[in-house]
């Protein structure tokens, strides 16, 4: 009896102390990602008014000074992307104005939700460290800052992106309706914010249907598909008979751009003796080492 | 997640080779969020992942902060062009090059409200501003304008020159009013590209 009562008390002792270590880990998770947010905050909002309005940002602020009307009848003939971010953002400058702060706030404020999402996704898909170390790495990527200071459609677009993929794999790991149902939604958002939104969701929408042989997913990528058809003629009025400066360069380079850039940023001189390449040969070189020692365990 | 991110670059770079050029690296920032996940949750299964996604972190501060304090890294400063471009109590014509074909989206005009394009009859003025922005290919940095087409008619005369890395301005001044059309004007720029013309009437 005593004997027992003794493993009933290690047990119990145990699992405090289990339970105590893992709300200790999460305490410590939640606070390593609210340092996170607030480093994305700090990179994002002080500096929203250092740099000039340029060309293509010039296009929304003159869209958002206009009415209503006025910038719905406008967005075919001088953007290239559908009106979902100009229609958000006109309602935000109402609030906030079309100053370099108050216009670029919006894209400041998705770009810092984002943060949010990628958290919560790495959490489900591995565990909360996973999370802390994705939301960390998209909070301090530097394309991802400057796209979060531009009066454009690209932080928003990533923002829906991240959400459309929390709630995939949501809809992947439960059998709940709703979550397809989100998915679907949220992708038609991100398909209405930027066309190429569709590429991320149509292959997001094929792995569901892949994943759920369900009526519901089926259903949820045609909505999807639907939106993605009904945009099309706008999408080829929009693009007719326009010059873009990028297709002066090759494709290789801007493939190699793509790379650049999302290492290091939109703007800053890259090359292969730059920290971040340095990082990812050294992250290859550490992918490396952990499929060998997994290989050789 | 990593599908996600492969297919959504691939399949834009694959449209190029059949005609359908929209591939840049803004068009398909939407991978950099897969992207990003699959490099935490790797990075969250190896021993020294967090040591790496710090250092990664520290690369990124860097940069975003060297972005804000170094002017070869931002967008073109339209903004401090305009402020050189102070009122006038006599009307001036600004020539500007690039300049856009929309009737809307001309950064200039977002921070002068005042200007309006030249009509083709020509305006009478007294001070010719010549404003070339500095050519900035995607990812690369500036490069200056190149000189004066063709010279400046006359009677007006070079009294300042500003040079910086973002553009260069020269104005034009005569000691009397001269009605010009906005071709004539257009001939004398700077730099490559379309030449916009603006009126700007004096500031009472």
């Amino acid at each position: 009896m005593a004997s027992r009562q003794g493993r009933g008390h290690s047990r119990t002792s145990t699992g405090f102390r289990s339970l105590r270590g893992r709300l200790s880990s999460n305490v410590g998770e939640r606070g390593a990602l609210c340092a996170v947010l607030a480093l994305g905050a700090i990179l994002r909002f002080p500096t929203l008014g250092v740099q000039s309005f340029w060309t293509d940002e010039s296009y929304t602020v003159e869209l958002m000074r206009s009415s209503f009307r006025g910038m719905m009848t406008a967005i075919p003939h001088t953007e290239s992307t559908p009106p979902l971010y100009y229609v958000s953002a006109w309602l935000w400058t109402r609030a906030f104005g079309t100053s370099e702060v108050g216009l670029r706030s919006w894209s400041a404020l998705v770009g810092t939700a984002t943060i949010i999402v990628v958290y919560r996704l790495g959490s489900d898909l591995i565990s909360e460290r996973a999370g802390v170390l994705a939301a960390a790495m998209s909070a301090c990527n530097p394309l991802l800052v400057w796209y979060s200071q531009e009066a454009r459609s690209y932080a928003m677009m990533a923002f829906l992106l991240a959400a459309s993929l929390y709630f995939l794999n949501r809809a992947r790991t439960r059998a709940n309706k709703r979550d397809v149902l989100y998915w679907s939604l949220l992708s038609c958002l991100a398909v209405c914010t930027h066309y190429f939104s569709a590429f991320f969701v149509l292959t997001g929408g094929l792995l569901l249907v892949y994943w759920r042989r369900s009526w519901a997913a089926v259903g949820a990528l045609g909505l999807v598909v639907g939106v993605g058809i009904a945009l099309i003629p706008l999408a080829r009025y929009q693009t007719e008979g326009k010059s873009y400066a990028f297709r002066g360069e090759s494709l290789v380079s801007r493939l190699a751009q793509v790379v650049k850039q999302f290492l290091d940023g939109y703007d800053v001189p890259g090359s292969c003796c730059s920290p971040s390449s340095r990082f990812c040969a050294l992250q290859l070189d550490s992918g490396r080492w952990f499929y060998v020692a997994g290989t050789e365990a | 997640m990593g599908v996600v991110a492969v297919v959504g670059v691939a399949v834009p770079a694959g449209m190029v080779l059949t005609g359908h050029d929209f591939f840049s690296t803004k068009n398909v920032i939407g991978a950099l969020v897969p992207l990003t996940i699959v490099a935490g949750c790797g990075l969250a299964l190896i021993r020294p992942g967090t040591a790496l996604a710090v250092c990664f972190c520290a690369t990124g501060i860097v940069v975003a902060v060297a972005v804000e304090g170094d002017p070869r890294y931002q967008r073109e400063d339209y903004r401090s062009a305009a402020h050189l471009l102070v009122p006038r109590h006599y009307p001036r014509a600004i020539i500007e090059t690039p300049g856009y074909y929309h009737r809307i989206g001309e950064p200039l005009r977002v921070y002068l409200s005042s200007i309006y394009r030249m009509r083709v009859v020509g305006q009478p003025v007294r001070e010719i501003d010549v404003l070339g922005m500095a050519h900035k290919p995607n990812g690369g940095s500036y490069v200056p304008p190149s000189p004066m087409s063709a010279p400046m008619l006359s009677p007006f005369r070079l009294v300042a020159r500003v040079r910086k890395l973002e553009y260069t301005l020269l104005e034009y001044r005569s000691p009397r009013l001269v009605v010009i059309r906005p071709v004539e004007l257009a001939r004398s720029h700077l730099g490559e590209g379309p030449v916009t013309v603006w009126y700007e009437p004096p500031n009472t």
